[in-house]
């Protein structure tokens, strides 16, 4: 029968310590605790673009026309001023509508915002009367690849400037809209500024001015 | 000796099927030991990019309220007192005018 010597032991208790502890480890390395992160994010943010409608290409709008209120004008193209806010025609130009080309045109997909003094000079302006807009009203935009849209009255809002509906205006759309914008409600004499502003949502209805 | 030596190396050996045997017996339960365990290198290379956000429709959005009126027409306060001087020479003349008339009468 063989004995084991004390050296032979050791190398007996030695051998199975270091047998259990590469077993060991490898036994934890198997265990995977949780996915990967990047699995858990995939698939998250790409469902938050809303649904969209086909629209028309980019062209730039050249005149609109609203028969309800009898108002027509050409349309310049309006940027941004130095404190962040949308430019507008000059007073002096009253019956000038303008356009604010960092958005979409009229027809693409997404809200093209219109512009137009309601009064200058103590005349009227372009959109004077656009607060007599009534849902089904029509408003037509020619553009310079020679379309003529028909947009069509939802909804008219007036609201005070203090708490103008940013999000409503220029937020993100699923189809081709326009907004009309305008100053409405009563004059504050000290600040030189009407205290709302009138707003009209319309949408695409088709092409052609009937 | 030899029954001690035996007994010792029953109880190492004991002791190293105890270690084998403990991971895998709690794998299942997922100790928290493993937790510490960091995914290998492949998978942290294979994340995905993330995804950019999607570009806003009116890619500038204005501050504030639109300022599209000039206000309407105002009567300057010269207008205001040449025309309220007018009504009161108007009325103060008209006044004369009949207490001439009744002394005249008288």
């Amino acid at each position: 029968m063989p004995t084991f010597g004390r050296l032979g032991g050791r190398r007996v208790v030695a051998a199975a310590l270091l047998v259990a502890l590469v077993a060991g480890c490898e036994a934890t390395a198997s265990v995977d605790p949780t996915p990967p992160t990047g699995t858990v994010r995939t698939g998250t943010g790409s469902t938050t673009a809303p649904p969209t409608t086909t629209g028309l290409g980019r062209s730039t709008p050249a005149r609109i026309e609203i028969p309800r209120i009898g108002a027509t004008s050409t349309l310049t193209s309006l940027g941004l001023n130095q404190d962040q806010t949308v430019e507008v025609p000059p007073i002096e130009q009253r019956m000038q509508a303008g356009w604010y080309s960092n958005g979409p045109t009229p027809g693409e997909v997404g809200p093209a915002v219109v512009l137009g003094h309601v009064d200058g000079q103590g005349k009227p302006g372009i959109f004077f009367r656009l607060r007599e807009l009534r849902p089904g009203d029509k408003i037509l935009i020619t553009r310079d690849d020679g379309r003529t849209l028909t947009f069509v009255v939802e909804r008219v809002q007036q609201v005070a400037k203090a708490e103008f509906p940013s999000d409503e205006v220029y937020g993100d759309t699923s189809r081709p809209e326009l907004r009309l914008i305008t100053c409405g409600g009563s004059f504050d004499h000290s600040a030189k500024s009407y205290r709302d502003n009138t707003i009209i949502y319309a949408v695409l209805a088709g092409e052609g001015g009937s | 000796m030899n029954l001690a030596r035996t007994l010792g190396t029953g109880v190492a050996l004991a002791a190293a099927a105890l270690v084998i045997a403990t991971p895998m017996a709690s794998a299942d339960s997922q100790p928290s030991s493993t937790v510490t365990v960091s995914p290998a290198p492949s998978t942290v290379t294979s994340k995905p990019a993330p995804t950019a956000p999607p570009k806003p429709q009116v890619v500038e959005r204005p501050k504030g309220a639109p300022e599209t009126g000039g206000g309407p027409a105002e009567t300057s306060d010269l207008a205001v007192w040449v025309i309220g001087a007018a009504g009161a020479a108007t009325v103060g003349a008209g006044g004369l005018l009949a207490l001439r008339r009744r002394r005249v009468t008288n």
